[in-house]
């Protein structure tokens, strides 16, 4: 199952790792350095159903304020998108998050997460 | 007609009368006297008797001058004077001719010629002189007591009429004299004031312990009672008690009242009745400002008419009115009023701004019109201030052992209490204690505060630890999957998985000595070892060094530099100074050009200016991104520990050196740090 991943994080190394072994085990992935960067690309360039792999410290705009924008302006995008958080620190309750990954996250945790969630079929 | 209704001058005239029979039996002799010159024209011979000196001796010039002790002489001459156109007593000391004292009894009255006087003497036992003297005097002695005794004392008959009344009690019931008093009627003296208990209610005066005794009563109890006086409004504590002297039948015939003014004991039992409240109010919390506005609730009306609190913290411009008390909520609103029209001059040379910057209090015991009208700004304050009637002011410093934390000031206007050095006393404890707990407020939100940047601090470490560590266990399970799959890993997969590995290490490097650079700054550890540094160089070398770095966000960086700058610093810690500046405006710039310039200035100091192109930092946010664990953005907005600028500062301050941000909100920052080129010894 090859599915469209959208991974919203901050640090370089760690974006770069995650898209690196999803694109690896054929998942179709796209990355974002903050969660206005992943609103926009939710807006324009990434369609259909989508997991977003979400961490929450971030600049210009955090996972949490992620999730609001995404309600607001995304409203019609909701049912397509499958939110999973990852973070150092505890994990945040919301509407839209279906699962939470602590960092240092495992490898194999990150791989099931997105099978778990993969709604799309790229 | 005249002589005739009086008996002692008939007795003179009588030739042989009473007085030739006292002087027949040696107790008595008859004299004539000239009143001007003291020179005696007849004596009887009684007079050769009694004295031992002869008749004709009694007759010399200056017989009176010699023989009469000079204590009496001058009351004698001037009652011979006064007996030459009136009748009357006179009684003096003789020395007889063995040298002894005889004591004298005399009638007196005018004689025939002009200035003389005639005159009877008999002779009384001197022990009943020394006894009358002894009274006398003792008389005395009791009259300069009473009158000089702090306590009031007054007795009046089973009529209600005064008998006495010492200075004291006329004092105290508002009469200038005692006489002035004792014309005025008991009842009368009741009515001109108004009593109340020390329940605070209106007290019978038919309860006063003097109208008891008067009624009978033997042990009257004393009582403690406050006496306005209507016509002034002056209020005063006393402690009345009274006893009864009775008659041989049993009936009241005096009353002997005692007033002891009881208030300035009053005051100091309310005084310290009001620390010990205080005390405690000032322990029950530590939210300073409510205790201020309670404690400025409790010193009315008990210690001022007014009260007003100001607090200065640190972080304010202009101290701040915490509280304002009267217990007419009405005057309050006015008051706040006032003070939002007329602010108080803070730079003024006396005053709540005096008090405040010297700590030390003033007081101003009474306040003249011409003190107002120094204090007004216009003409309207003034009239506003005389409608304030104020009476007494006092100033006094909200501080602690170690700073100013603002002033209370405390006004008498309608109790028209005047205050003292000992009201000052008071007041200066008090505020003292609340400066204390001020102080105690202040530590415990410092304290609060570090524990939350602690707490913040461990939490932003785990994060920034995780980060490292996350991408470290990614990339390893990643090979290992890749290995195990294929049987190997592909070169460039390799090549930048071992980059990778590399960057990570460095940055958990970074962040172990940025921890363990606060322990040092904790502890006062962090040194410096100074060594010759070419400046231009060194930051050419660190652009350098972090090249890959640039590269990755596609950050461009310039250096401008006219000439080589030459100093005298620790290398170590200058890298890391730019280091710290350079990631920062990696971070922050939004991949924008970076310029770094490094230049001399008057030949004694380096300038290096750090100047991005993004984010910005808001004024309001500059001063605090030097601090310990702090950023312009969120724990959340951007990774790190907020400890790089921190550190920054302490090696440059450890230097002699500075930094400062000029910036603001989208503008970009740029970041300027002097450094001596030598050390200070």
């Amino acid at each position: 199952m090859v599915c469209k991943i959208l991974i919203v994080e901050d640090d370089d190394d760690i974006r770069e790792t995650l898209t690196d072994v999803c694109a690896g085990e054929g998942h179709d992935v796209v990355g974002a350095r903050h969660g206005r960067e992943a609103l926009d690309l939710l807006k324009d360039n990434v369609s259909g159903k989508c997991m977003v792999l979400l961490d929450l410290m971030m600049p210009v705009m955090d996972g949490k304020s992620f999730l609001e924008a995404v309600s607001t302006e995304l409203p019609q995008r909701l049912n397509d998108l499958s939110i999973v958080v990852f973070s150092a620190g505890a994990s945040i309750s919301h509407p839209l998050v279906k699962g939470f990954l602590k960092k240092p996250v495992d490898l194999d945790e990150v791989l099931s997460m997105v099978n778990a969630n993969c709604t799309t079929e790229a | 007609m005249d002589t005739f209704n009086n008996p002692e001058k008939r007795f003179l005239r009588s030739p042989r009368g009473v007085s030739d029979s006292l002087d027949e039996m040696g107790q008595a002799f008859s004299w004539r006297i000239q009143a001007d010159t003291l020179r005696f024209s007849f004596v009887s011979p009684g007079a050769e008797r009694l004295s031992g000196f002869s008749a004709s001796e009694w007759r010399e010039e200056g017989f009176l001058l010699r023989n009469v002790p000079s204590q009496d002489l001058s009351q004698l001459k001037y009652k011979l004077a006064q007996a030459t156109k009136k009748s009357g007593t006179v009684d003096f000391c003789l020395r007889s001719f063995d040298g002894s004292l005889i004591w004298l009894l005399s009638s007196v009255g005018p004689g025939k010629k002009k200035q003389e006087v005639q005159g009877v003497s008999i002779l009384r036992e001197r022990s009943e002189r020394l006894e009358f003297e002894e009274l006398k005097r003792s008389q005395e002695r009791l009259e300069l007591i009473l009158a000089n005794v702090a306590d009031g004392i007054t007795v009046i008959d089973a009529q209600d009429n005064f008998l006495y009344a010492n200075q004291a009690a006329a004092n105290m019931c508002g009469f200038p004299s005692p006489e002035e008093m004792l014309l005025t009627p008991a009842e009368k003296l009741m009515e001109c004031f108004e009593l109340r208990g020390e329940n605070g209610q209106a007290f019978d005066p038919e309860d006063l312990p003097g109208r008891r005794a008067l009624a009978g009563e033997k042990n009257p109890p004393e009582v403690c009672v406050q006496v306005k006086a209507k016509k002034t409004g002056r209020e005063t504590w006393s402690i009345l008690s009274a006893v009864p002297i009775f008659d041989d039948k049993g009936n009241v015939k005096y009353v002997v009242s005692v007033f002891r003014d009881f208030t300035e004991r009053k005051r100091d039992e309310e005084t310290l009745k009001l620390m010990n409240e205080a005390g405690v109010l000032f322990s029950s919390s530590l939210d300073y400002r409510s205790v201020l506005q309670s404690a400025a609730a409790m010193i009315v009306p008990t210690f001022a008419d007014w009260c007003a609190v100001y607090v200065k913290e640190v972080t304010q411009e202009v101290p701040e009115a915490i509280a304002v008390a009267h217990v007419n909520p009405k005057k309050v609103e006015w008051a706040r009023q006032l003070q939002r029209e007329f602010p108080p001059d803070w730079n003024a040379e006396r005053g709540v701004g005096a008090v405040l910057r010297t700590g030390i209090s003033e007081i101003y015991s009474e306040i003249p019109v011409e003190l107002l009208a120094l204090t007004a700004k216009s003409d309207r304050h003034l009239s506003l201030l005389k409608e304030a009637g104020m009476k007494s002011v006092m100033m006094v410093p909200l501080k602690s052992r170690t700073a100013i934390y603002g002033v209370i000031a405390l006004i008498s206007a309608e109790s028209g209490r005047r205050y003292t050095k000992t009201d000052l006393r008071a007041a200066e404890d008090l505020a003292f204690r609340a400066g204390m707990a001020i102080e105690n407020a202040l530590l415990y939100r410092q304290a609060q505060e570090a524990i939350r940047s602690r707490d913040d601090f461990l939490s932003i470490a785990s994060h920034e630890l995780k980060t490292p560590l996350t991408t470290l266990k990614l990339q390893s399970q990643s090979s290992k999957r890749s290995i195990d799959k294929k049987g190997y890993l592909e070169p460039e997969f390799t090549i930048k998985y071992v980059e990778s590995v590399l960057r990570q290490s460095d940055r958990l490097n970074r962040l172990v000595e940025d921890m363990l650079d606060i322990s040092r700054i904790n502890t006062g550890r962090l040194s410096i070892l100074a060594e010759e540094v070419p400046l231009v160089a060194l930051a050419e070398e660190m652009i350098d060094r972090m090249g890959s770095q640039f590269r990755r966000l596609h950050c461009e960086v310039e250096l401008v530099a006219k000439k080589e700058v030459h100093g005298f610093w620790d290398r170590q810690r200058i890298e890391q100074v730019l280091q710290n500046l350079l990631t920062n405006a990696v971070k922050y710039g939004g991949g924008k050009p970076i310029r770094v310039s490094v230049e001399e200035e008057e030949g004694a100091t380096a300038v290096i200016r750090v100047r991005d192109q993004g984010i910005g930092i808001a004024p309001a946010d500059q001063r605090r991104i030097f601090e310990r664990f702090e950023r312009a953005v969120s724990a959340n907005e951007v990774s790190g520990m907020g400890l790089g600028l921190f550190i920054v500062r302490q090696v440059l301050e450890l230097h002699g050196g500075s930094i400062s941000v000029n910036s603001d909100l989208g503008r970009g920052a740029e970041f300027v740090v002097r450094l001596p080129l030598r050390l200070k010894e």
